[in-house]
């Protein structure tokens, strides 16, 4: 079947374009098949970034009819009708066509301390308990590949630019849920800051892109939370 | 004229050796300064990344480490280094715990708290340390955020290095990289080099590494004139996802899915490893079970699809669902129920066993340079154990952070030199000058992958590999000549004619060492000698010589431990 494929094109020095092209899709083909065809046999040129392929590193992510998809496992099958179109992560600055500058992402976790820093008083093999409720939680969270789908997604993150996005929050939940944890302290300092934790809207749109099916949203509040009772003199 | 770039440790790749390396040298001393070569993202390039099943560490009894190198060496069939291989199993707990405990990782704890491992194929124990069934993001992740904030360790987001420089003495200083954003060349100057780009054989027609590797660290110590070893042990996982026409074509379903029970059933349903290996069935070790698969595939008893099936569906929905969530998910997204019927698989190539010709401490025979993980050769002999993939790739990595950290103490920083560099990326800027036309660049590569698959894959002979030592010299000229459209800034194509160019040198390695093994063994498989050799184990040794590669044996050192002398022979093999 013919599908085609409504690709954003820019460079630097040009303006802001996109282009149509026509491919040949199977059952299984996906958004990125689809790119790299293009790539290989009507336009050498087309920049778009991919590594693993199959899911695991984040690195093809991309706005797809309008939401943020990963294009290697997203199948034009199951796009519906129409033409697909492809255009790059909100949010971020361009590099070329598809590739965006991801150092902002970096940015926001590192100022949310977004390291694990281990505790000076920890004791050997210290860990957070087998069947403790923390790690129940932390498990929720952990398994983000790092796509910046969620910030591409946050309406947040570009009216206000100290506010971390969601990925750093969801990460920064994790943090404060380790007990070996040495920087919890000073990382509430920075989420119960004026532009963390308070900035959300709650629109939950983070989490409806997240393509690992986490909740930042909900880590958001769970943060939230714990950092309540940590005010109300809790151990949080 | 190229900038230049001074560093004290250069480190050529940022999988788990890249960033362990570059962890453990920026911690030996704040004042060293580090750099990191990154193919792409930070945390998300190469394949530790992809590691889904696990770590193997010995942890508590009765486990020990004696077990854990008996098993190495037996899946290796005997070839591995010893000291290589004991190192691995001497150091991989206390990295396990570093990991833990100094970088933050979050590994599956069982409810009493230990550390939970589970049942991986072809080992006396349960061994393998886990975050689920995704286990390199958790490192990956772990390991990028704290090089993010180190303040001694910088990294080169998606550059690669394309030369090895060298200092007049003929000594490593440092490396030729190219920035892959803005297509200009950097001269890095460092006094300690580490090649840690991870391999990769994206030299097959199915692969299951990640597609961003093209065997660069093998191709750039070759042209340095290094001694590679054991090339001809390319391992094939049995269970790569079939997808027809999508580049997820050989992902794969990870290991613990046999190692839980899974069973692996060809297209009339026959559970068919009780024919290859009766005892051990579908837990055998991957080469047994690949090339099973395969046979059952090649004579005509496969799936609609060219493939076998796995099924988990007898441990339960439900127990699927929770243990293998992101195999279940990996499926679902192409419309397979992995946790309720058989899925379509087929042997994918995943992992290069051999590598540059290292010591215990990462040492190459160039002074200066320093290799850890795929691009180095050894640990793993013949066949690589699952498990043992990222605890390498950690442990020498951080040993070679300490080697590292310790060797540049006090040495000056070597001059490399300039002109040998300037004229490297003259040749390989010269595709985008030149016209398009002639022969077309994934053209030659999919001929390459063929030939290959086809020739140098799971089942090889003299004949096929002599036909495809010459097949891959003529691609080779052929690309060497293609033109590349458009300008250096991102050109995807140009970057995937530097990985051709990698790909087609490691891909004559393979070839060359393949043919020089007249035996079966482990993973390389010659239907022309089907028993392994009853004389004295070798290893393969390759290095540049006159225009071709030059190719000899060396005996393997028992150093450690001998082969029992009833061992079943490793490439046991009952259909044809």
């Amino acid at each position: 079947m013919t599908r085609t494929l409504r690709v954003f094109r820019w460079s630097p020095g040009e303006a802001e374009r996109t282009r149509d092209y026509r491919v040949e899709a199977v059952a299984d083909t996906t958004v990125l098949d689809a790119l790299v065809d293009v790539q290989r046999t009507q336009d050498a040129t087309l920049a778009f970034r991919y590594a693993c392929r199959v899911g695991m590193c984040g690195s093809c992510a991309v706005v797809v009819n309008g939401r943020e998809r990963w294009a290697c496992r997203t199948r034009l099958g199951d796009l519906g009708a129409g033409a697909v179109s492809v255009r790059p992560l909100y949010h971020f600055p361009l590099l070329r066509d598809l590739v965006v500058d991801l150092a902002p992402h970096a940015e926001r976790l590192r100022r949310t301390l977004g390291a694990f820093a281990p505790r000076v008083d920890a004791a050997p093999h210290a860990h957070v308990g087998g069947d403790s409720r923390a790690r129940a939680r932390i498990d929720e969270a952990i398994e983000c590949i790092g796509c910046a789908m969620c910030v591409s997604a946050c309406t947040l993150v570009a009216a206000n630019a100290r506010f971390p996005g969601p990925a750093a929050l969801n990460r920064a939940l994790t943090l404060q849920l380790d007990s070996r944890d040495g920087a919890r302290a000073a990382r509430w300092g920075v989420l119960l800051g004026d532009d963390a934790l308070a900035r959300c809207h709650g629109q939950g749109n983070c989490t409806e892109v997240c393509p690992m099916g986490l909740a930042p949203t909900a880590s958001i509040i769970r943060l939230r939370r714990l950092g309540l009772s940590r005010l109300l003199g809790g151990s949080g | 004229m190229i900038e230049t770039l001074e560093t004290d440790v250069l480190v050529l790749g940022a999988g788990g050796a890249g960033l362990c390396a570059a962890l453990h040298a920026a911690d030996a001393s704040p004042r060293l300064a580090v750099t990191v070569v990154v193919k792409g993202l930070l945390g998300r390039a190469g394949c530790t990344r992809m590691v889904q099943g696990g770590y193997n560490a010995v942890l508590t009894p009765p486990d020990s480490l004696e077990a854990h190198l008996g098993d190495t060496l037996a899946g290796g069939g005997w070839i591995n280094d010893q000291e290589l291989a004991w190192t691995l199993v001497r150091e991989a707990p206390g990295r396990v715990l570093e990991l833990e405990a100094r970088y933050g990782c979050f590994f599956d704890r069982r409810p009493d708290g230990r550390i939970h491992q589970k049942p991986f194929a072809g080992q006396t124990h349960d061994r393998t340390v886990h975050k689920g069934d995704l286990t390199g993001i958790e490192i990956m992740n772990r390991l990028a955020e704290q090089v993010l904030v180190r303040g001694n360790v910088r990294a080169l987001e998606e550059c690669r290095a394309v030369e090895l420089a060298r200092d007049a003495d003929g000594r490593a200083a440092g490396a030729l990289v190219l920035d892959v954003r803005t297509g200009r060349f950097l001269a890095v100057r460092a006094r300690a080099t580490l090649l840690a780009t991870g391999g990769g054989p994206t030299m097959y027609k199915v692969i299951a590494c990640s597609a961003d590797k093209a065997a660069d660290g093998i191709a750039l110590a070759y042209r340095a004139g290094l001694p590679l070893r054991d090339m001809e042990m390319i391992q094939f996982h049995p269970t790569g996802l079939v997808v027809p026409g999508s580049l997820m074509t050989g992902a794969l379903l990870e290991e613990g899915l046999r190692g839980a029970g899974g069973r692996l059933l060809n297209g009339r349903g026959e559970r068919f490893m009780a024919h290859y290996d009766p005892a051990r069935l579908e837990r055998s070790t991957r080469d047994l079970v690949a090339r099973a698969s395969f046979t059952e595939i090649t004579q005509g008893r496969g799936t609609p699809n060219g493939g076998v099936w796995i099924d988990v569906s007898h441990l339960g929905a439900e127990l699927v669902e929770r243990s293998f969530r992101g195999m279940v998910k990996r499926c679902r997204d192409f419309g397979r129920d992995l946790a309720r019927a058989p899925v379509e698989v087929a042997p994918t190539t995943h992992f290069m066993m051999g590598g540059v010709v290292v010591d215990p401490a990462c040492r190459t025979a160039l002074e200066g340079l320093f290799a850890a993980g795929e691009d180095s050769g050894g640990v793993h002999g013949a066949n690589r154990l699952g498990g043992n993939g990222v605890a390498e790739s950690t442990v020498f990595g951080g040993i070679a952070g300490d080697v590292m950290a310790e060797f540049v103490a006090g040495r000056a920083a070597p001059r490399p030199e300039a002109a040998a560099l300037e004229a490297a990326a003259g040749a390989l800027a010269a595709p985008l000058g030149r016209p398009r036309g002639g022969a077309d660049l994934y053209a030659l590569w999919r001929e390459l992958r063929e030939v290959m698959w086809d020739r140098a894959g799971l089942v090889r002979d003299g004949a096929g590999l002599a036909a495809a030592a010459r097949e891959v010299e003529r691609l080779e000229a052929l690309g060497a000549a293609v033109g590349v459209e458009g300008g250096p800034a991102f050109n995807v194509a140009w970057q995937d004619w530097l990985n051709f160019r990698s790909q087609t040198t490691a891909a004559r390695l393979i070839i060359t060492s393949a043919l020089t093994r007249r035996e079966s063994r482990g993973a390389h498989y010659r239907q022309d000698f089907r028993a392994p050799d009853p004389g004295p184990l070798y290893s393969v040794r390759v290095r540049a010589g006159d225009g071709a590669p030059a190719v000899w044996t060396e005996p393997v050192a028992l150093t450690r431990a001998r082969p029992p002398a009833t061992a079943a022979p490793v490439a046991m093999e009952t259909g044809d």
